[in-house]
């Protein structure tokens, strides 16, 4: 697995940890005597929805889906900038969206998901056709000649 | 596949299936249905939750050579108080006012503990190879 998707699933099952205990709490709500927890739910779902899911389903995407195959050494996954600007982006966005801060954080949520689509929609491609992995070029719908072997 | 996994994902299905039915009763005329929020969670907890757990503890990175899959343990208490506190949430938000008790602490305390379980479990799998 790589580091990217490594800390992106550490972080999503921080997201899912917290987001359970939130659950856990919002659900008991009544019985504890704190039913204003209630006014938790729309951080819940984020959490969950976002901070968990989304995020698991990046991190094993970046890890799963077909490596390029014209792309620099060590770029078959794509850029390291881009890449690490989803995880941050999607991170801090949910971060947001949770204190409040609700139209930065979607924002960033969204250039979160826009960056991730740039990097995975060559990678769901057949081989040899999509991105080439060169700085700065990070969508290419050009077929190009497979590289040998 | 490994055991907790096939029993991980027919349970999903299971709920999958449940949620379908109870999301057409949520709108037939006169039914007294259940919360919105219960049917969201037969969906976002038993199907997703079920389905993502058995698949993440059938594809993650081994633990170690002798014990591909780590310790089990956690994953198998985990996948029981999961589907055990999402039962008791269904009953217990069906027959709140025939039925009443405690039930929802009950959902929630297992619920949590099945999550940090999982947590735990798939926690030493994350690695970098």
């Amino acid at each position: 697995m790589p580091t990217l998707s490594a800390w992106a699933i550490r972080t999503a099952l921080v997201w899912l940890a917290l987001a359970a205990l939130i659950g856990a709490l919002i659900l008991a709500r009544d019985e504890i005597g704190l039913p204003r927890l209630i006014l938790l739910r729309p951080a819940h779902a984020e959490m969950m929805l976002v901070g968990w899911m989304m995020q698991l389903a990046f991190g094993v995407a970046h890890w799963i889906l077909p490596r390029r195959r014209v792309a620099p050494a060590g770029e078959g996954r794509g850029a390291l900038g881009p890449v690490l600007f989803v995880v941050v982006a999607l991170n801090l966005g949910v971060l947001l969206v949770i204190l409040g801060a609700t139209l930065a954080g979607r924002v960033l949520e969204a250039a979160a998901v826009v960056g991730f689509a740039l990097q995975g929609v060559p990678r769901i491609r057949a081989a040899g056709w999509g991105a080439t992995g060169t700085a700065g070029d990070l969508v290419r719908l050009k077929r190009r000649p497979e590289m040998p072997g | 596949m490994p055991t907790l996994t096939r029993w991980s994902i027919k349970t999903a299905l299971a709920w999958a299936a449940c949620a379908m039915i109870i999301g057409i009763l949520l709108v037939w005329p006169g039914s007294p249905g259940l919360p919105y929020p219960t049917y969201l969670h037969l969906l976002t907890v038993g199907w997703l939750s079920n389905l993502i757990f058995g698949v993440a503890h059938w594809m993650f990175p081994r633990a170690s050579a002798e014990r591909p899959r780590g310790d089990i343990r956690p994953a198998w208490v985990g996948y029981a108080a999961l589907n055990a506190g999402l039962l008791i949430r269904v009953g217990a938000e069906a027959f709140r006012d025939t039925v009443p008790g405690p039930w929802l602490l009950l959902s929630a305390a297992l619920q949590l503990v099945a999550v940090w379980c999982w947590v735990a479990h798939l926690w030493p799998r994350v690695k970098v190879r």
